[in-house]
């Protein structure tokens, strides 16, 4: 991968307290999920991503530069961080105007620029009203405008949707998805696995400041070896698929759900059993109404890795 | 895959254009500061306070007017001003605007957690701190020297010769004028940077300026010989065009200092006091 962001070993720690450590990854285009439990590190990793904090061991470039010892990092950086530090007396389009004019954009380009990334978050008309006087749900959306208005290659997000309301989150996945689809780097951190499960599969699962796993869910999920896959099929005759089913080698146990007319498989090789499950389903003749993988997803993932360090630190 | 995404950064810009730029960030830093005071209440507030030395003759003039009577304001107009910026001005006005707006410069960013909003621009530390320092020098230089206009006008209304307001433009007494406004203006420059660095590095800063400025400043000033050239206090009285009470009262003990020697120690405060605040800046975390 050409990677545009790389961990080497990073490491933060405030006195005695680790934030993260240990955290090595090389991020391409695309989004990448941040994912993990409050108290997790990801807010610290974004910070130390940002050159916001110093790390205290293991470096961290963005296109190759530290963006602590090279400013010019900035201009293709853009932070959606978690504080909430506006400058309450300034109208939202003004403030963007001198942020972008710290940019060293001229004075001309500067007020399109501004009501464009306003205009991408929803907030064109609330642009002449003092920040001060602005929800926190438009605050989120003036950060998020702050943090893409000179147009970044590498955009940051620290759970950029808390605090928005439906139509603003709706409005708020749909721009992270655009960015990701148009090639730019977007790491975006969440404890609300759903809500990035809805944007990638391409995640970074955190939990005690250590990255527990990093690449594609799917392909994690199929790492974790000591858990069985799931399968869930709701058909007409489950009996008759599972009496099937069960002389397989493939499958380790199946339990019915009799109110769902549902069955659940268990299995360590996916792939033979979807391949001997569509032969099964063509011979029998039967009509498939629902198939899941209730643990090959993000939130299943997340519980694997998190449930063995719970125990461990137990 | 974008190609953009995974270019290397581009090569340093050239030192004309980097120089622009420079100075570009720097007017976009002052002017923003500027907005913000303009539309803040400290402005209002500290405005206030600057107007306090003006109120004496103000308040002579209201009260003559209301009950005209022969009374005279007791002291000439000169002689009035000349104390009024000896004591009031070096002493409190010069004290608060310095200590309000200089611990503001990293401070107030700080404790508003909008510091940020400056470290993710591709902006280099230096320039946040001097384009905010020039944001503030300006605002107080301009209530300091309004005031002290104000102030002399008013002095030489209510001076008890009459028609003696048409000493108000006499070259010798512009002078004055003009030369306690240029040091006022020079030690806010010191203080400022001084109360800046002061707001960086210390906790509870407010109270180490406070400490400095009525303690320090003050108590340092009364020992002999050359202890008080460690207070700025000492360099700025040695400037003014006129002597003040304190100042002429050590001038028999201490050695006094050249002009260019307490300027060129001004200066020096400013510099580093500066270059240590962007130190601070450059070393600074954002938690």
């Amino acid at each position: 991968m050409n990677a545009s962001m790389v961990l080497d070993d990073v490491a933060k720690w405030y006195g005695e307290v680790m934030g993260i450590n240990g955290i090595s990854a090389q991020l391409g285009p695309g989004v990448i999920g941040l994912l993990g439990p409050n108290g997790a590190g990801k807010t610290t990793l974004l910070k130390v991503m940002a050159g916001l904090l110093r790390p205290s061991r293991g470096r961290v470039e963005i296109f190759g530069s530290d963006p602590r010892r090279n400013i010019e990092v900035y201009r293709r950086l853009g932070f959606c961080h978690d504080g909430d530090g506006f400058y309450d007396t300034l109208p939202a389009l003004t403030f963007l105007q001198h942020s972008l004019r710290l940019h060293g954009f001229g004075a001309r380009q500067v007020e399109p620029m501004a009501r464009e990334a306003l205009e991408l978050v929803g907030l064109t008309d609330e642009a002449h009203r003092r920040i001060g006087a602005y929800s926190k749900g438009m605050r989120q959306r003036l950060k998020l405008a702050h943090a893409i208005a000179h147009n970044p290659d590498v955009i940051l997000l620290d759970e950029p949707l808390a605090g928005t309301d439906p139509v603003g989150r709706h409005r708020t996945l749909e721009l992270i998805r655009q960015w990701g689809e148009a090639g730019r780097v977007v790491v975006i951190s969440s404890h609300i696995l759903h809500e990035i499960e809805l944007l990638t599969t391409n995640i970074m699962m955190l939990s005690h400041g250590r990255l527990l796993a990093e690449g594609d869910v799917h392909e994690v999920r199929d790492l974790l070896r000591e858990h069985p896959h799931k399968i869930y099929i709701e058909c007409p005759n489950p009996r008759v698929l599972s009496s099937r089913l069960i002389e397989l080698e493939q499958v380790q146990q199946i339990h019915f759900e009799r109110e769902r007319r549902g069955i659940l498989l268990e299995t360590f090789q996916p792939d033979l059993l979807y391949q001997q499950l569509a032969r099964i389903v063509v011979e029998e003749g039967i009509e498939i109404e629902l198939m899941t993988s209730p643990d090959d997803n993000v939130q299943a993932v997340f519980d694997y890795l998190t449930h063995g360090r719970t125990e461990e630190g137990d | 895959m974008n190609a953009v995404a995974t270019q290397p950064m581009p090569p340093t810009p050239a030192l004309s254009r980097k120089a622009s730029l420079r100075l570009s960030q720097l007017r976009a830093t002052w002017s923003l500061n500027l907005r913000i005071a303009r539309s803040g209440k400290r402005l209002w507030i500290l405005a206030l306070v600057t107007a306090l030395p003006v109120l004496p003759p103000l308040i002579f003039l209201i009260v003559s007017f209301l009950f005209p009577r022969d009374r005279t304001f007791g002291v000439g107009a000169m002689a009035f001003f000349k104390g009024t910026v000896g004591t009031v001005y070096l002493h409190v006005v010069l004290y608060i605007l310095a200590l309000v707006y200089g611990l503001a410069v990293v401070s107030d960013e700080v404790e508003g957690k909008t510091l940020i909003h400056f470290m993710l621009r591709p902006i280099p530390r230096w320039v946040i701190v001097v384009g905010k320092f020039l944001a503030a020098w300006l605002i107080t230089a301009l209530l300091i020297v309004s005031s002290l206009a104000l102030t002399y006008t008013l002095a030489w209304v209510v001076e008890k010769e009459p028609g003696a307001w048409k000493h108000l433009f006499e070259y010798a007494n512009l002078k004055i004028l003009l030369l306690d406004s240029l040091v006022l203006v020079f030690a806010l420059a010191a203080y400022l940077a001084l109360f800046s660095c002061v707001g960086a590095w210390l906790r509870h800063g407010e109270r180490w300026g406070v400490v400095f400025c009525f303690g320090w400043e003050s108590l340092i000033a009364y020992l002999p010989a050359k202890l008080k050239w460690l207070t700025v206090m000492y360099h700025v009285q040695t400037l003014l065009p006129h002597s003040v009470s304190v100042a002429k009262f050590f001038s028999l003990r201490g050695e006094p200092l050249s002009k260019p020697t307490c300027v060129a120690i001004l200066l020096g405060v400013t510099v580093v006091s500066l270059a240590l605040t962007v130190w601070n800046l450059r070393r600074r975390e954002i938690q």
